[in-house]
């Protein structure tokens, strides 16, 4: 029997390797989310070059964004299966992969393919894995862990086009494709940095279990973090091969989460016209084209100060129970701004929103892989990941052309925008209202049921038991605490 | 006769452009911020492949003006004339009444004295004027007493812009070179190549090399196939208006592939390197947590050793309570 990979430990670690996790997360949010931006700035060299219009160009940003969020299940799925740094640094191979394909690509179809469903295949490889392997890592400082990672599309996307300008006046488009794809490259260094851990807490059995199987129940859960299903585990549950993904995708039917994902997709549809369409909405009014493009910097660094204060803020202690309202707040808020912004029609009314919408839209980017943690708990939350990314998929790929013809039927921004801000509203009272029903539920229950939660025992289980830090022991009185008050 | 006058007083030494655009039957022209249009019953030629000879000027005359005194630094003024018309340059001094002492004037076109009849002077406003005038060229006012002062009107045919950056293509690939002539439409376009001396051969349509794609009337494409290193020079676009001609020139940078891809193994080599670093770390620290563990426990636990036999190996779990059971 091969000597065991894995420590056991009784709580997430919240510092240590666990920087080291978000370091590399923030690589793999820039080499993905900033590295898709960047490739709208290829369009007009495509343009010129292939001899075609910019609405099939465009298309190639929608197939790679597209296949991306659609294909985030897939890459949460082989992370679970294999292991989060092969299923990284596969993605990381599989996007390089793309981009140098397309550096020798001779028609747009060609970039369909290479540069669109190919990179965008590799991207969602790394992302969903990559963000959950933060949550892992983090507990008391989720929220500024998550704010750190995922300010790296802001602060990529800042960085990378000018970059990416350079390399294409220098290299031409084929050259910068090239380098670009080196680039991309880095996300198997973030697929090494992503050391497996397993928690305690998704090792938590019934009693029974433990009395008499204990052996082997470790073992299952052991091998199953490894491998995928094997005999042995047939054996053991006598349910078959579909047990393990099942087991994996359960959380879909808790009524918690499907609310949280009705309300993902409503939230998508809303948020990605305004990307789209504020520069086109302020040119209309009167902005001028250097007050348009300062709007949308001011939208993107102001993105990145959301990401990050909104995550330190909502990991302080008298936030932290109020998560779930704070990230409806923040959509609702967003959706407060889209009603308003028919009624802005100069440039000094344009700055405050662009303010307000920016910090707000970085603070719910934030937020989203928290509240699914906080919904699934960690076993589950590299699946749910997937899956409310995927959720994301559809209605960024209907959402602008819909707002686009609207605008075009209406001939004013108005409807859509108003459209959008409803949407967004509904995202945020949805989830209000599934927070209300629980708390009535509970109360209701709490007068009917007692406690009959398991009683976590502390001696630690497997192949070898120890702890790896010295604290072990405040860890262990901690949890004494906690299991206590329950 | 409409006159478009601006005092420009004040603005020393920087360029004003005044455009004359043809559309349909009038005539519009900018000057500073103000814009003024004026009719005239003549048809306009525009972008059409006229030739020159069939182009009527516009009835009536339009004057640029200047005012100063002596006082005031050179002027300068660009005017950019799209089709023929009847200009009139007109300098306006003013001095002091009480000045009595003669004023000498005299205008310049490139440095040339004009002797021509058609300069007038008006001795209450001191006005010169010429007509008629079809040429480009700098014309030059100068009045002249004890001081001197000048203004020139700079009169052009719309400027065409090339790229300021090289465009880079690879050998055997194929480039497109584009020029662009954004209010103006030019009758038509001619493409040139340097040839190493400073003689511009002009490009010839060869079958299999160079295309010339002109959808658009002011957008012109010259497309060159399998390009290969002689390539690597400067080519001039040549727009053709009424009243003359003028270029824009675009360089092409010819690069092989390994330009690119020295930084991208580069890249590459960095990415091994820190894989192998991580992989290795990652190995060192195990080794080492594994001492440490098992010492640790070996130390404070009561140690419970279960051996298990399944198969064909031996599964030893190690249990440490360090807290009572919790029951």
């Amino acid at each position: 029997m091969a000597a065991p990979k894995k420590i056991l430990l009784s709580s997430p670690p919240d510092g240590g390797w666990g920087w080291m996790i978000v370091v590399g997360c923030f690589l793999v949010t820039i080499c993905t989310r900033a590295v898709t931006r960047c490739i709208s700035i290829f369009f007009v060299e495509f343009q010129t070059y292939f001899a075609q219009d910019y609405a099939r160009t465009a298309w190639i940003h929608s197939i790679a964004d597209c296949a991306t969020m659609l294909c985030a299940p897939l890459g949460s799925f082989i992370s679970n299966h294999l292991s989060c740094q092969v299923g990284i640094m596969l993605g990381g191979l599989l996007a390089s992969a793309g981009l140098i394909l397309s550096s020798f690509a001779t028609s747009l179809e060609h970039l369909y393919f290479s540069l669109g469903v190919l990179t965008g295949l590799g991207f969602a490889l790394c992302y969903s894995p990559a963000i959950a392997m933060v949550g892992k890592y983090f507990n008391k400082k989720k929220a500024l862990a998550y704010g750190i990672a995922m300010s790296g599309s802001g602060i990529g996307t800042f960085i990378l086009a000018p970059v990416v300008q350079l390399l294409i006046e220098q290299f031409s488009w084929r050259g910068a494709l090239l380098i670009l794809g080196g680039f991309v490259l880095n996300l198997c260094v973030c697929g090494a940095l992503m050391r497996p851990i397993t928690l305690k807490e998704d090792h938590k059995h019934p009693p029974e279990f433990l009395e008499q199987e204990y052996v082997s129940e470790a073992q299952k859960q052991d091998l199953k973090q490894l491998s995928i299903c094997s005999p042995l585990i047939k054996a053991w549950s006598h349910e078959g091969l579909c047990c393990c993904s099942w087991q994996e995708y359960n959380f879909l039917l808790m009524p918690d989460f499907m609310v949280l994902a009705v309300s993902v997709l409503f939230m998508a549809y809303g948020c990605s016209p305004l990307f789209v369409y504020l520069v086109p909405y302020a040119l209309s009014v009167g902005v001028s084209h250097q007050q348009a493009a300062f709007l949308m910097s001011i939208l993107g660094v102001i993105d990145i100060v959301g990401n990050i204060t909104f995550g330190w803020l909502t990991d302080r202690r008298c936030l932290k129970k109020y998560r779930y309202i704070c990230y409806l707040f923040a959509v609702g808020m967003d959706g407060l701004c889209y009603l308003f912004l028919p009624v802005l029609q100069s440039f000094p009314m344009l700055v405050p929103f662009s303010f307000t919408f920016g910090y707000f839209d970085g603070a719910y980017v934030t937020l989203i892989p928290v509240v699914t943690a906080d919904v699934v708990g960690t076993a589950s939350l590299s699946s749910a990941l997937g899956v409310v990314y995927f959720l994301h998929a559809l209605p960024y790929l209907v959402s602008p052309p819909i707002a686009g013809w609207l605008v075009d039927t209406t001939r004013s921004y108005t409807a859509s925008f108003i459209l959008c801000g409803f949407s967004m509203m509904f995202s945020s009272t949805l989830l209000c209202f599934a927070r209300l029903a629980k708390k009535i539920k509970r109360t209701q229950l709490r007068s009917l049921t007692r406690d009959t939660d398991t009683k976590q025992q502390i001696w630690t289980n497997g192949a070898t038991a120890y702890s790896v830090s010295g604290d072990l022991d405040q860890k262990d009185v901690e949890i004494l605490a906690t299991e206590a008050n329950r | 006769m409409s006159i478009c006058n601006q005092n420009l007083f004040g603005y020393a030494n920087h360029y004003t452009q005044k455009e004359l655009v043809k559309s349909q039957k009038c005539v519009i022209f900018t000057v500073g911020m103000g814009m003024f249009s004026r009719c005239s019953t003549t048809a306009a030629a525009d972008g059409s492949k006229d030739s020159l000879n069939n182009t009527q000027p516009a009835q009536g005359t339009v004057v640029f003006a200047v005012d100063f005194r002596f006082s005031s630094a050179p002027v300068e003024e660009n005017v950019i004339l799209y089709s023929p018309a009847n200009i009139a340059l007109s300098c306006n001094l003013t001095s002091p009444s009480t000045d009595s002492a003669t004023v000498n004037v005299t205008w310049k076109k490139d440095n040339e004295t004009l002797r021509s009849s058609s300069v007038t002077f008006n001795e209450t406003k001191h006005v010169w004027s010429t007509q008629y005038i079809n040429q480009m060229g700098n014309y030059t006012c100068v009045f002249k007493r004890d001081q001197e002062v000048k203004a020139t009107f700079h009169l052009q045919v719309p400027q065409i812009e090339g790229k300021e950056h090289h465009v880079v293509s690879y050998v055997g690939d194929s480039v497109v070179l584009v020029c662009k002539s954004i209010k103006y439409i030019p009758i038509s376009w001619i493409w040139y190549m340097s040839n190493g001396s400073d003689q511009q051969l002009p490009v010839s349509v060869q079958w299999n090399k160079y295309t010339v794609d002109e959808k658009y009337a002011n957008i012109t494409k010259l497309k060159i196939l399998k390009i290969s290193e002689e390539d690597d020079r400067s080519y001039w676009c040549q727009a053709v208006f009424k009243l003359g001609e003028s270029k824009g020139k675009v360089s092409l940078k010819v690069l092989t592939y390994m330009t690119p891809l020295k930084p991208f193994l580069a890249i590459a080599a960095e990415v091994i390197i820190l894989v192998a670093i991580i992989f290795l770390y990652e190995m060192y620290s195990k080794k080492k947590q594994m001492h440490a563990g098992t010492l640790r426990q070996l130390m404070g636990c009561n140690l419970n050793v279960i051996s298990v036999q399944r198969k064909s190996s031996t599964l030893s779990f190690i249990n440490c309570w360090r807290f009572p059971k919790l029951s």
